[in-house]
Formats: structure tokens, C-alpha cells, sequence
């Protein structure tokens, strides 16, 4: 599970990026296995754990003289480089007066 | 009346003839093994159920379950591979139960014999270079895949003090049916699924995680007040189709977002530059960790 975070100015042009990735025990940051199945055994768990609601408070620069952003924020599932899809999407439109 | 007091050479005959029998015949709640993979195919072929489960055999048609061996075979050439060169042991009964009491729980049923046959149907599926003889090892391993009797019958208990009834069919309720039937209390709880969506111990005293969810649905979950079980989320609306990470519309119910941004002008050494305070929540709604398998 992937949260990209990203800042675009007013010509739409991105100023800004965040990622945080929630990812299964024994693969990589790009899903792919890097532990078979029967080796996982001591683990570190990096998941989304159940009933929980996980908080990212960031404070993005945007360029000097920017008038107006436009803050995206996008939850992907992936499953393996290429097998993904958007989840969620929602976008906030900031002007700078 | 005059009751027979057998003598010591009696009582030896009498024992000996019991043990002879006890032998012979199975214990009540055990299935015999049989001995080639063709029985045991046979044994615990779903075309049965179709003919009157017509919609239910086509639901699970499309579920991952219908493919738990033959979307796993190069997982299980690796293990092999693991088996044989790594731990230097044969692929036998108990090492290859490691993967398959889940992937495919009617071996339960196949003796030593019909394990090298899996052995060696997987290794023709996989090694081979003949593309014809390789789909053909694939199809032979397709019955072995998760169906009806894995879940309603080897897994149907799940009480070692009470296992399954040869030829019972497990449900919810114990219904009429041309067949023997039985109520499960396990059949509509998480305890039905945590078989093999859980940390699963060998007889050799291995314990396999393999990235299953249980213990974060018992533990994290249910820790925390939640009270849905699997069959909840993944059969009350599509049935057995099993819906998982593949169904869109699950993961969407599963994961919330949120996202608030505010403008900000942050001052630095008497100047001031833009900056946005955003807030993200990303939230679970799901009875276990996102992601898992």
C-alpha cells in the first residue's frame, strides 16, 4: 500500500513529492519477494495494522512566488511492479492571496 | 450364566486378534490413505457438488482458492529445491505437507507414493522444456487445488480430537442431502479460515509464517474490539469467490484516506515563504494488517 503525496503550483507543475509505503513482511519496497515464504520467520512488521488510522503531518515548501498549489494525495495497492491500482484519490486546491 | 474366563494364552489370541483388526479397518474419524493420486483425485472430485451446487462451483471457479497449487508452482519447485539441496532431506510427506496441508489439503488422504507423484508432476510443470508435457503436468495438478472437500470435508472440523468423518460433508447447518452431512460450529468463524491463514506448525516442530493473517485478525483486530470474521467481509457478499487484495471494491471498504491542507506562510529571518500544512489519515478498516497474504 502506497500514500504519494505531491504539490503542484499553479502551472501544474510538481514542486513537491512524499511517499510512505505499508508494505507486506518479506518483500521489498517494490513488492517483490525477497524472503520465500518458509524463511519468514523473525519479522518486522511494516503494515497497516487493523483499527488504526495512520496521521502524516507534513509541512511542504513550495516555491518562492507561488500563487496558488495544488496538493494530491493518491493510495495505491500494488501488488507487483505494474499489477497496481489507484485506491484512493482526493485533491486539495490552496490559493496564496 | 458361565462367562469365559480366557487363559493367558486366550487373553494373548484375543489381543493379537484385536490389534489385526484394529489394523485393518480405519478408526471412525480417519479416511483411509489411498495410493495413487488418480484415488485420490477421484476421491475429492468437485464435479460432484457442481451437478447440484451449480452456482457455488462456478463462484469458487473464480477464486484464488481454485488456483492455490497451480498459482503457486514455482513457489513450490522452490521449495522442493529448498528441500532437497538446502536441508539435504527428501521431499516427503512431512516436508511437502509444510506447503501443501494448505495449497492442497486432501493430500492429507495420499500416502508416501502419492506424494512423489506431486513431487514429480510439479518439477515436470516447471522444469520441463516440452511446453505440451508441462501444461500437461499443470492439469494433473489442478484438482489438487483448494475445493469443496479441502474446506468442507479435510479442513471441516478443525479439532484434532474430532476429526472429519470419511465421506461427511462440513457445512454451517447440517442440512439434508444426498450426501452425509454435519454443522461445523467452525464453518462460519475466523477459526475456519485460521487453518491456513495462520501460523501453521510441521510435525517436525517447524512453524511456517508465510505472511498469512490471523494473528494480526486475533491479536491486532480483535484486540481491538473488532468483531466481524473473515467470512464477514470475504463470502457474505460475493459468496466463494473469496474476495481479497484483488477485488477493488474490498480494498476500497478497507483503506480510508483523508486529507486536509491548509496555506502557510512560514517566516525566516523576517521573510516570509510560502509553505502548506497538509494532514493525511490513512486509515483500516479491514479485520487484519493491509497489506498481507
Amino acid at each position: 500500500v502506497v500514500l504519494d503525496v505531491t504539490a503542484r503550483n499553479e502551472s501544474g507543475r510538481k514542486v513537491w513529492s512524499h511517499r510512505k509505503i505499508w508494505q507486506e513482511l518479506g518483500v521489498d519496497l517494490h513488492s517483490v519477494q525477497q524472503v520465500k515464504s518458509w524463511e519468514i520467520k523473525n519479522t518486522i512488521d511494516l503494515s497497516l495494522q487493523p483499527r488504526q488510522t495512520h496521521t502524516e503531518r507534513l509541512l511542504v515548501p513550495l516555491p518562492e512566488g507561488t500563487r496558488a498549489a495544488e496538493i494530491e494525495a493518491v493510495i495505491t495497492y500494488q501488488h507487483r511492479p505494474g499489477e497496481e491500482f489507484v485506491v484512493h484519490r482526493l485533491v486539495k486546491k490552496l490559493p496564496f492571496k | 450364566m458361565m462367562q469365559w474366563v480366557p487363559g493367558r494364552a486366550g487373553v494373548s489370541a484375543a489381543l493379537s486378534a484385536a490389534v489385526t483388526a484394529l489394523a485393518l479397518v480405519s478408526s471412525p474419524g480417519e479416511a483411509q490413505t489411498v495410493s495413487t493420486l488418480a484415488e485420490l483425485i477421484k476421491r475429492h472430485d468437485s464435479a460432484e457438488c457442481e451437478s447440484c451446487h451449480e452456482s457455488i462451483h462456478k463462484e469458487w471457479k473464480g477464486s484464488f482458492h481454485a488456483r492455490s497449487v497451480t498459482h503457486s508452482l514455482g513457489s513450490l519447485r522452490a521449495y522442493i529445491r529448498a528441500v532437497e539441496e538446502d536441508r539435504k532431506l527428501l521431499p516427503d510427506k512431512t516436508q511437502m505437507l509444510k506447503c501443501l496441508d494448505c495449497h492442497a489439503p486432501i493430500v492429507n488422504d495420499g500416502d508416501a507414493g502419492v506424494m512423489q507423484e506431486i513431487v514429480a508432476l510439479v518439477k515436470a510443470a516447471t522444469d520441463g522444456k516440452d511446453d505440451a508435457a508441462k501444461a500437461a503436468a499443470v492439469a494433473r495438478l489442478s484438482p489438487l487445488n483448494v475445493g469443496c472437500t479441502g474446506c468442507h470435508q479435510v479442513k471441516g472440523t478443525g479439532d484434532a480430537m474430532r476429526p472429519p468423518e470419511p465421506g461427511v460433508i462440513y457445512g454451517s447447518t447440517g442440512v439434508q442431502a444426498p450426501h452425509p452431512t454435519r454443522a461445523s460450529p467452525i464453518m462460519p468463524s475466523s477459526v475456519m479460515c485460521s487453518q491456513c491463514h495462520a501460523l501453521w506448525y510441521a510435525k517436525d516442530g517447524e512453524y511456517l509464517y508465510c505472511t498469512t493473517i490471523f494473528e494480526s485478525h486475533q491479536n491486532a483486530y480483535r484486540g481491538a474490539g473488532g468483531t466481524q470474521t473473515c467470512q464477514d467481509c470475504h463470502m457474505k457478499s460475493k459468496g466463494h469467490t473469496f474476495p481479497g487484495a484483488h477485488d477493488q471494491e474490498l480494498v476500497r471498504q478497507g483503506i480510508t484516506l483523508s486529507l486536509e491542507a491548509v496555506t502557510y506562510q512560514q517566516v525566516v529571518q523576517g521573510k516570509k515563504h510560502p509553505r502548506a500544512v497538509v494532514t493525511v489519515d490513512v486509515g483500516n478498516l479491514a479485520g487484519h494488517r493491509v497489506p498481507d497474504g
